[in-house]
């Protein structure tokens, strides 16, 4: 393998949410495999603000994976092409010499977009605001081990509590849809026997919000399970519908 | 329900889901009626015979007929409302799209839907006036209905089926169909909330092989009818 | 804009005659929180809604401070610079939270977790609000479950506890390796129910850029809002900032890229003290930068050191592969070196012997700071299988950020900046010295003194969210009146036109270095001079060249685009500015501090050794700096007076 690549790269540049957007394409030489994508992205805005060109606008914080700030499209993949990755733990060493790629922003209406590849995901906020939440004023806690419990029902929470809130179910759906963030939140609560007293209230009110926020209608493709840095299952979004209908009956 | 009127997205694809899965249903009843067409001496005995059975049922045949034509218009209404819905929820397409590979389940089947769907739709049409509301032959058994007349649907679809462009256009509609139906049948369990790790595992590894296998079924007639004709 | 004067080399510096009080209560330690609270002056809940509270920074401190004021009835105001208060770096903690909970029946007891603390911390912190921090540590747990926080639990249903970072009972509660990530996500689930009952309006993408004082009181801030570029102000009767640590200061960190200085420095200069601002812990497992380009340096959990076995080829000239490496040419440092504690020794002690091996020319290929950390006799004695199990994720993630697998190549691993235990100053209610003015969780001093035990910082912010502010605070703002403040009022005005002047003659120095290059050259001088192993000299040296780098700043900056809009170049380079001031104030602080203590090391001040030797006679003190502009700082002094704990010279020999 290649110790450095030489790269083309075909950015999406858009200076705020009303203007229109257009590709730029960029050369890039040399690019070491050890860095990340987002480190790639660093040196290409260095050289451009060397130039008086206004650098590329991405949102990361973290760079470890986990407070889900970063993420954009990359050939048509939310967060590129490895698997359970973020695109800050994307390292360059996945990529061939003299690859094109060509990144966009997460794009669905709900998520519009404020500057280049960063989008607005606030969305998300409003959701969890209907219901992600379970009812609990600080100081009225019972002692923690006066709930009982199994360590697989609190592993099975935790596989829904890991979502990052990067909007990459969103952005790889083919509808758009908010399913996998709104159901992993309503999974995770409802997996425990805290959240089980708010259970129909929250996924009533959630979907609702999810609904009118303008996310698209989940068809089951599954393309979000297969983006997301956490591997987030669909069978949340199934539980979700589950829980919803029996709210219903 | 008081808590959540408005009909939700959630909603909609349970209808989709239902109205589903019952056509689905019905293809095989329709499919396992159809078998009669290979059996009964003179050929087409059984068919025919099938057919008036059916009809004898009166008025409970038209409910049914009626009833099966509501599920196809609440069935293909909600989709199309719905993928309606979801081609608003992106109003800048990505330049490039690709498969992610890996657990996902995204597929050319399951991204045509609403076109195989149209194609299931136009096609049903067509067959609906071609045999439905075809022309209308009679013929007489001994033992079927007493020796009166009954309609010799049998001689409509070897004479419909003797056409090689009806045998393409139904082939390439029923292979249209054996995506539709394997992406649909899975699916439709996932969007009624029935899942579990085997389950959702099983009824997915099948799907696409039950759509193949009804798809294919139903293939075998006209092929059968142009070859032996 | 402000012009350097160039630097004297040797920085006079002046003291502050008054001593400062940290207003702890009297009585016996154990009381003393509970009498507090007991004894404070209390807000009529119909009054509640009359006040207003800011609140800057979504952290564990700033979400469960936001959310439980807004419970209680305040009007909450809560602003972050991320795009939604989840993305906080606490998120990003991995090991755990500590609590004196004794479930596990080992020993443990507030007093001992007090005791652990006060001794990890070096002798530098408070005794009473480490004392209300251990007492608090329980409660926060319950509270957690109670939101939904799925910490790890045992076949039986009960919680489950391991031992951290060498700690000798098993207190700490953890979420696989991802605890900061579900407690952060409990407190902004709690946040988010009050904002959906309009208790709290919170402000995404704000940058608090300057605190407004009416009469010598906070009453407001003026923020930027990132996307547009807009400056706004907003007032309330008291100004609640739980901005975090500031390990950006070294550029390299395992902080997030967005963790900054800025609110505190802010605050810093309309007069907030500054206290023990040199102490930055160095966390000694972390993959190393792999070249110039490296932009964050990624933690790898301490407990890794429990199987890992940390060594280097014992001639410089030896570059085999290392599975080649037979024992007799490997040096196992720490063993050698340590021989009780071996590769457990403490975060600063192992951190610093890393250094020492790769500043003799041993560190490995390709930069020479790297050493390894083997799993090969683990391997060895327990399994493939095991290993997996109890590191597991963390050989994954270090796969995927190297390439290569810590099952067949040891792990390369090497010291970074982790945690700030300095900060603004805060007395016992966590209010500094500018009355209305709290400061909670990495941003203040208070509780870790001069190094922080693993899993502490969770627990502290946690701590100071949930539990101390909502007493604190109501006790001032009962005890205060409060004349409503005018949008229009000329103090409210001049910290606005402050912050569009900041961003103005940031955008018009027009020069060619880009705040990348600069925030490098801070973080290299930061590193090598004022790092884990600092000399007068090198802080002297220090001194001197911070200046350079911040007449540099001012005269060469280059930033594309304008200030009207999202522009990251600009919000970075408003932050550096800020962290450059601070490097100066850190390295003065170091050079003052003639001892050494926890993180703190001056080569000057060892056992024969090698160990800190601390000079409690002399230095038991925590050092609060005032700004003062274009001058040197002024040291006020509060005297650690050690009433309950003898200190003791630790020895991990």
């Amino acid at each position: 393998m290649a110790d450095k690549l030489n790269l083309q790269l075909q950015v999406w540049r858009q200076d705020s949410s009303e203007a229109t957007g257009e590709f730029h394409y960029y050369s890039m030489k040399d690019v070491p495999v050890d860095i990340s994508f987002l480190e790639m992205l660093d040196i290409l805005n260095e050289d451009l603000t060397k130039d008086g060109i206004m650098p590329i606008s991405f949102d990361s914080d973290c760079r470890e994976g986990i407070c889900g700030t970063c993420g954009f499209v990359i050939n048509g993949i939310a967060h590129g092409p490895e698997k359970k990755t973020t695109v800050c733990q994307l390292h360059m060493r996945h990529f061939k010499d003299g690859d094109t790629l060509v990144i966009e922003p997460f794009r669905a209406t709900p998520f519009k977009i404020v500057r280049d590849l960063v989008v607005d995901r606030s969305s998300f906020d409003r959701i969890i605001q209907a219901g992600g939440f379970i009812s609990a004023n600080t100081g009225n806690a019972p002692d923690a081990n006066s709930i009982l419990i199994s360590k697989d029902q609190v592993e099975d929470a935790f596989d829904s509590a890991a979502c990052i809130g990067c909007g990459a179910c969103v952005a790889s759906c083919p509808n758009a849809s908010g399913a996998l963030f709104t159901s992993a939140k309503i999974s995770h609560l409802s997996k425990l026997p805290q959240g089980k007293v708010e259970a129909s209230e929250r996924v009533t009110n959630m979907v609702k919000t999810m609904d009118s926020e303008g996310f698209g209608s989940c068809s089951n493709h599954a393309e979000c399970e297969a983006v997301c840095p956490k591997g987030i299952s669909i069978s949340n979004i199934a539980l979700m519908r589950k829980s919803l209908l029996k709210s219903i009956i | 329900m008081s808590k959540f009127i408005t009909f939700s997205s959630i909603l909609k694809k349970v209808v989709i889901a239902i109205t589903g899965l019952s056509l689905f249903l019905f293809l095989i009843v329709h499919l396992a009626g159809n078998i009669t067409i290979f059996t009964g001496n003179p050929p087409g005995q059984d068919f025919n015979a099938y057919a008036h059975f059916l009809e004898s049922f009166g008025i409970l045949f038209t409910v049914a007929e009626l009833g099966l034509l509501a599920f196809f218009l609440i069935h293909i209404s909600s989709a199309l409302y719905t993928n309606y819905e979801n081609y608003k929820s992106r109003n800048n397409r990505y330049a490039v799209s690709n498969f992610a590979g890996g657990n996902s389940k995204k597929t050319y089947a399951s991204t045509s839907m609403v076109i195989t769907g149209v194609v299931v739709m136009a096609f049903l049409i067509w067959h609906v006036l071609q045999f439905r509301l075809g022309s209308y032959y009679e013929t007489i058994y001994p033992g079927v209905n007493g020796g009166e007349p009954v309609r010799d649907l049998y001689r409509l679809i070897t004479e419909e089926f003797s056409n090689i462009w009806v045998v393409i256009g139904y082939t390439i509609s029923l292979l249209l169909l054996s995506l539709h139906l394997g992406h649909g049948f899975w699916s439709s369990f996932q969007s009624l909330g029935i899942y579990g790790k085997n389950f959702t595992r099983i009824t997915y590894s099948i799907s696409y092989l039950l759509g193949t296998i009804i798809s294919v079924g139903f293939l075998i007639i006209p092929i059968y009818i142009f070859f032996i004709n | 804009m402000i012009k350097s004067s160039s630097a004297a080399p040797e920085k006079e510096i002046v003291t502050s005659v008054s001593k400062l009080n940290g207003k702890t209560p009297s009585g016996d330690l154990n009381d003393k929180w509970s009498k507090y609270k007991s004894s404070i002056k209390l807000v009529n809940p119909a009054n509640k809604r009359k006040f207003n509270v800011i609140v800057v920074g979504t952290g564990l401190a700033g979400a469960s401070a936001s959310a439980t004021l807004a419970e209680l009835g305040y009007n909450v105001k809560t602003f972050c610079i991320q795009d939604t208060p989840r993305r906080a770096h606490s998120i990003a903690a991995q090991g755990g939270i500590n609590a004196a909970k004794n479930y596990q029946n080992d020993g443990d007891s507030v007093h001992r977790l007090f005791i652990d603390t006060i001794k990890g911390g070096d002798y530098r912190a408070r005794e009473a609000n480490v004392h209300r921090l251990a007492e608090i540590s329980t409660s926060i747990i319950d509270q957690c479950v109670a939101q939904g926080v799925p910490f790890a639990r045992d076949y039986g249903g009960l919680l489950t506890n391991r031992s951290f970072g060498g700690a000798q009972v098993s207190r700490t509660f953890y979420a696989r390796g991802q605890t900061g990530q579900q407690l952060l996500l409990g407190a902004y689930s709690s946040m988010m129910r009050q904002a959906a009952k309009k208790q709290i309006d919170f402000y995404p993408n704000r940058e608090m850029l300057d605190l407004i004082l009416v009469d010598g009181v906070a009453r407001g801030i003026v923020v930027r809002n990132l996307k547009t570029g807009e400056i706004e102000s907003h007032t309330a009767e008291a100004v609640v900032l739980c901005t975090g640590g500031y390990g950006n200061v070294y550029y390299l960190s395992t902080n997030g890229k967005g963790s900054n200085a800025t609110a505190a420095w802010r605050c810093h200069q309309k007069g907030a003290l500054m206290a023990n601002p040199c102490f930055a812990q160095i966390h000694p497992t972390c993959i190393p930068a792999s070249g110039d380009f490296q932009s964050k340096l990624t933690l790898m959990s301490e407990s890794l050191r429990n199987d890992g076995r940390v060594w280097v080829p014992k001639s410089q000239e030896d570059k085999r592969e290392p599975d080649l490496i037979p024992d007799s040419d490997r040096d196992y440092f720490l063993e050698r070196m340590y021989p009780a504690y071996g590769n457990l020794v403490p975060r600063d002690v192992g951190s610093r012997a890393i250094k020492r091996v790769c500043d003799d020319g041993l560190g490995l290929e390709p930069t020479g700071k790297a050493v390894y950390l083997d799993f090969g006799s683990a391997i060895d004695r327990l399994g493939n299988k095991n290993i997996s199990e109890k590191y597991g994720n963390l050989f994954d993630m270090y796969q995927t950020i190297t390439g290569d697998s810590p099952y067949k190549k040891p792990m390369k691993i090497y010291p970074a900046i982790h945690y700030i235990m300095g900060g603004l100053w805060v007395d016992y209610d966590l209010m500094s010295n500018i009355p209305g003015l709290f400061v909670l969780g990495e941003a203040n001093f208070s509780d870790h003194g001069a190094n922080r035990l693993g899993a502490s910082a969770l627990m502290q912010g946690l701590a100071d969210g949930y539990f101390v502010i909502p007493y604190t605070l109501g006790n001032y703002l009962a005890s205060n009146s409060f004349e409503p403040v005018s949008q229009n009022s000329e103090e409210v005005k001049e910290g606005v036109e402050f912050a569009k002047n900041k961003s103005k003659s940031l955008m018009n120095i027009k020069g060619s270095s880009t705040v990348l290059e600069l925030h490098r050259e801070l973080g290299a001088v930061m590193w090598d001079l004022v790092g884990m192993s600092r000399t007068k000299e090198s802080l002297t040296e220090a001194i001197e060249k911070i200046p350079q780098i911040k007449e540099k700043f001012w005269n060469d900056l280059k930033i594309v685009g304008d200030d009207s809009n999202l522009n990251k170049a600009l919000e970075n380079a408003g932050r550096l500015a800020d962290f450059i001031e601070l490097g100066e104030l850190m390295a003065t602080d170091a050079l003052n501090r003639e001892e050494s203590c926890g993180a703190h090391f001056r080569e000057e001040y060892q056992t024969e050794e090698g160990e800190p030797l601390r000079n409690d006679g002399q230095f038991d003190f925590v050092a609060a700096w005032e700004y003062v502009p274009n001058g040197n700082p002024i040291l006020h002094k509060e005297d650690l007076d050690y009433k309950f704990v003898e200190m003791t010279q630790r020895n991990y020999k």
